[in-house]
């Protein structure tokens, strides 16, 4: 089978979870562990899929290619009507490389899949200006609750600006669901995790991912000379007075926070590349 | 001794002061700064956007690694309270190591 292509059927639902995180990664995993240099995906057995992980399966797309040269494609001929947003926020286009697949989103619910160097600030902050914040679901908010909504993507762009130590870009799609009136958001890079550097700057007091990430949540920072953390205790402080949920990846390391009560981490050392980030804001 | 003023969005060449590294670019304008003059002023006309993480690598490190007096610091143009809050948070944390550790009280109690 070598050198061949073949199909990666995607199934099931495919939510902003665990499970459905090691839904996606199987996507990453099947033509490498084949051999195969194009895998197309079949999505005609797919159910729900959070659009934000659109952000993911570009990633995978993006570092199967540069680092196995093995090409990851869609097969538009088994999507489904209830997954036109593949073609509205921009994954087919991107995927594919088909700018012709692009469709309005009539609906208004997309933020768009998009790409950054991590240190173009300003593009990043006119993406989460314009496709963002200037999204209808969050229209009606208040100015100073926006403000402070996309001021934890600023905190958290800039966290993946210090950490990550890559040349690889990172990763970002959204979702509103308007009938639940949920936002979410997902960012993720292809750095080194948090790991690395926590542990030098703790002279390896924190030596696994799971501590790395507590520390990190708790408003440590590897700076050294200066005050404050890294950004992520302020996203958590604010999931804990939203009633808002997140997801975190780091080294092989997945943490869950959705309230007080429920949170927690688990092992996900399959896959120990960059760290990523998933937002679910209640509006 | 005078007072010096300058301008972030001049020395960031950005409208936005959202990274660590733009932030220890605004650290040395400020020291090199204080090495010559008694008060400095900082203009924050046309900046948009400004994260913890800037405010902590200029303002916090500068007050966490020099003897330098709140009023010999002048923020200006900031109207936004949230930016301004982040100013002085920062600046609060690198006077403070008591301040810091009270912030994060919250969240220790969820690990700990």
């Amino acid at each position: 089978m070598v050198g061949t292509t073949n199909t990666f059927k995607l199934a099931g639902d495919i939510r902003t979870n665990f499970k459905g995180l090691k839904k996606l990664y199987e996507c990453y995993k099947y033509p490498i562990d084949k051999g195969l240099k194009e895998v197309s995906l079949d999505l005609s057995k797919l159910g729900w899929f959070d659009a934000n992980l659109c952000s993911v399966l570009y990633m995978y797309s993006y570092i199967l290619y540069d680092n196995y040269n093995i090409s990851l494609n869609i097969d538009t001929g088994t999507i489904k009507p209830m997954h036109n947003v593949f073609y509205r926020n921009g994954l087919c286009p991107y995927i594919n490389d088909r700018s012709e697949l692009y469709e309005d989103d009539d609906r208004e619910s997309v933020i768009s899949l998009n790409k950054f160097n991590i240190n173009d600030a300003d593009s990043f902050v006119s993406y989460v200006e314009n496709d963002f914040i200037g999204h209808r679901g969050l229209l009606s908010k208040d100015k100073l609750i926006k403000d402070r909504i996309k001021g934890f993507y600023f905190e958290v762009f800039d966290n993946v600006n210090v950490h990550a130590n890559t040349s690889y870009p990172v990763f970002s799609c959204g979702q509103y669901f308007p009938q639940n009136r949920k936002l979410s958001f997902s960012l993720i890079d292809l750095g080194e995790g948090f790991l690395p550097k926590i542990k030098a700057s703790t002279n390896n007091e924190v030596d696994t991912p799971k501590e790395a990430i507590k520390w990190a949540l708790k408003g440590n920072t590897t700076k050294i000379g200066q005050p404050g953390g890294s950004g992520l205790s302020n996203i958590l402080q604010f999931c804990m007075k939203s009633n808002s949920r997140l997801r975190l990846i780091s080294n092989g390391c997945y943490f869950m926070f959705n309230d007080k009560k429920k949170y927690g981490f688990k092992s996900f050392k399959e896959y120990h590349r960059g760290t990523s980030l998933h937002l679910i804001i209640d509006i | 001794m005078e007072t010096a003023t300058i301008v972030v969005k001049d020395v960031l060449g950005s409208n936005n002061a959202i990274l660590h590294s733009m932030g220890h670019k605004l650290y040395n304008a400020l020291d090199e700064q204080f090495t010559h003059n008694s008060k400095v002023i900082v203009d924050f006309k046309g900046i948009n956007n400004l994260t913890t993480g800037f405010c902590n690598s200029s303002f916090g490190q500068l007050f966490r690694n020099n003897s330098i007096e709140r009023y010999s610091l002048i923020i200006r143009g900031l109207d936004n309270t949230i930016m301004k809050n982040k100013v002085e948070d920062s600046i609060e944390l690198g006077t403070s190591s008591s301040s810091a550790q009270k912030q994060n009280d919250a969240l220790l109690s969820l690990f700990e």
